[in-house]
């Protein structure tokens, strides 16, 4: 119709606005099919994105339950090295018991052969006389007894440094001393205490099989940690708490149920108190090169392992 | 005795046996008391403070004789129980426990602490802890009972002790 001159000029217009139409439209569509390919592409990085976040997640999950295993692992190493460690200490103190042993009986053959000579068995005799008649002596005429007494005491005052010797503290073994651990654990480890052990590296047999063994540097050893205890739970206010002697390990271990106890005063630093006053006091681990040493651990250490 | 046990203080291991006690019972008595040497050698002193502190007593120096048709075991039971209400340990006044066997045999000792852990369960006796070990006491409410059974073996305890 263009160029004809019979129609009306509207036409022209609306031909005009239909072409701009035409052309709108088909710019709208070219930017719409960029729009969609921009958001096709955006969509494909997002589903990128969330595979990767997926994958990232999977790996921390991996992670965790690795370092899981690596918590695991620690402890059942520290568990394995606690374990060893008290057979370790277990073995100097039982390979001193029998070098303390020896020397003791070294001495005390000495001592005996001594006790031979004749002037010294002749007072032994005298002596040995006295002891079986002393609880009768009350019934004797005061003169009679007076009389006896002066001779035992004299017999005695000749024996003076056979009874020192008899009595003298342990003799040293002259070895370099050794760290050995008591170990102490408590449950709950934070907050109201309901039980508390010690583990000795000692054998169970010294509580156990006290009667069918001869008491050596091993029961010394328990008899002083007893008492470090008992001071111990006299000290924080639960001396009457009930006691219990166990195995644990191969060891002996002292049980002590505080449930029923108003616990005061600080557990962990007493305890490691009175373990250095037994440090001190205790002549024979000296002798035999025995260094005493508490150490706390957490109750989990002193574990059984699963399956063992 | 002879040699250098004659001149050398006790072990604690020789007291324990004396006194039929642990060793460690021994060093728990000797700690409450205040009285444990530093060289853990013992000698008649301390053994005698761990009879005091300790309140250890020997009950017995033979089982009873059974009254006729009586089973031994029964009679040594009915005894100890007497000994018991005899010392007058009623709640609150507890007693050592191993007094309530030292002096017995061990076939005897057997016996009686089988029946006191029956009469432990039954309620009859209580216990308690103390520094010095493990104490015992007969219920009050139920010494009409145990009196009863001492006498001429029948009431409720008459099968009580011999429940497992």
């Amino acid at each position: 119709m263009i160029g004809n001159p019979q129609c009306p000029a509207v036409i022209a217009d609306l031909e005009e606005i239909a072409e701009w139409r035409a052309r709108a439209d088909a710019e709208f569509a070219a930017s719409v099919a960029e729009v969609d390919s921009e958001e096709n592409l955006a969509r494909r990085h997002i589903e990128e994105a969330q595979r990767q976040l997926a994958a990232l997640a999977t790996l921390r999950a991996e992670l965790r339950e690795k370092h899981e295993q690596v918590a695991l692992e620690s402890e059942r190493r520290e568990r394995a090295a606690i374990r060893q460690g008290l057979g370790n200490d277990q073995q100097v103190i039982e390979a001193r018991a029998s070098l303390l042993a020896e020397a003791i009986a070294a001495r005390e053959a000495e001592l005996q052969a001594h006790l031979q000579d004749p002037e010294i068995a002749s007072a032994v005799e005298e002596y040995e006389k006295f002891v079986e008649i002393e609880t009768s002596l009350a019934a004797l005429p005061q003169s009679y007894r007076r009389a006896i007494l002066d001779h035992h005491e004299k017999v005695r005052r000749r024996l003076e440094p056979v009874i020192v010797a008899s009595n003298a503290g342990p003799p040293s073994l002259g070895l370099d001393p050794v760290g050995v651990g008591v170990l102490f654990a408590v449950d709950a480890p934070a907050g109201t205490p309901e039980a508390l052990v010690a583990v000795l590296p000692v054998p169970s047999a010294v509580s156990r099989d006290w009667s069918e063994r001869k008491e050596d540097l091993c029961s010394l050893f328990a008899y002083r940690v007893v008492a470090a205890v008992s001071r111990l739970l006299a000290a924080i206010g639960a001396g009457s708490a009930p006691i219990q002697y166990s195995d644990l390990h191969g060891c002996l271990a002292i049980q002590v149920w505080l449930g029923d106890c108003a616990v005061q005063g600080d557990l962990n630093e007493r305890a490691l108190e009175e373990i250095g006053a037994v440090r001190e006091e205790a002549e024979e681990l000296t002798m035999a090169g025995i260094e005493l040493y508490g150490l706390w651990v957490r109750p989990t250490m002193l574990a059984e392992e699963d399956g063992s | 005795m002879s040699g250098l046990e004659l001149f050398q203080r006790m072990t604690i291991e020789q007291v324990a046996r004396w006194l039929e006690l642990s060793p460690f019972e021994i060093v728990r008595i000797l700690v409450a008391d205040g009285s444990l040497p530093s060289d853990l050698r013992l000698d008649s002193a301390n053994v005698e403070r761990i009879r005091v502190a300790g309140g250890l007593e020997t009950w017995w120096e033979g089982p009873p004789t059974p009254a006729p048709q009586e089973h031994p075991d029964k009679a040594l039971v009915r005894a100890l129980l007497n000994q018991v209400v005899q010392r007058g340990h009623v709640r609150p006044s507890f007693v050592r426990a191993d007094n309530l066997f030292r002096g017995l045999e061990s076939e005897h000792q057997k016996v009686l602490r089988r029946a006191v852990n029956a009469l432990i369960k039954e309620a009859v006796l209580h216990t308690q802890m103390s520094a010095t070990g493990l104490t015992l006491a007969l219920d009050e409410s139920r010494l009409g009972q145990v009196r009863q059974f001492v006498t001429d073996g029948t009431g409720p305890l008459e099968r009580a002790w011999d429940r497992d």
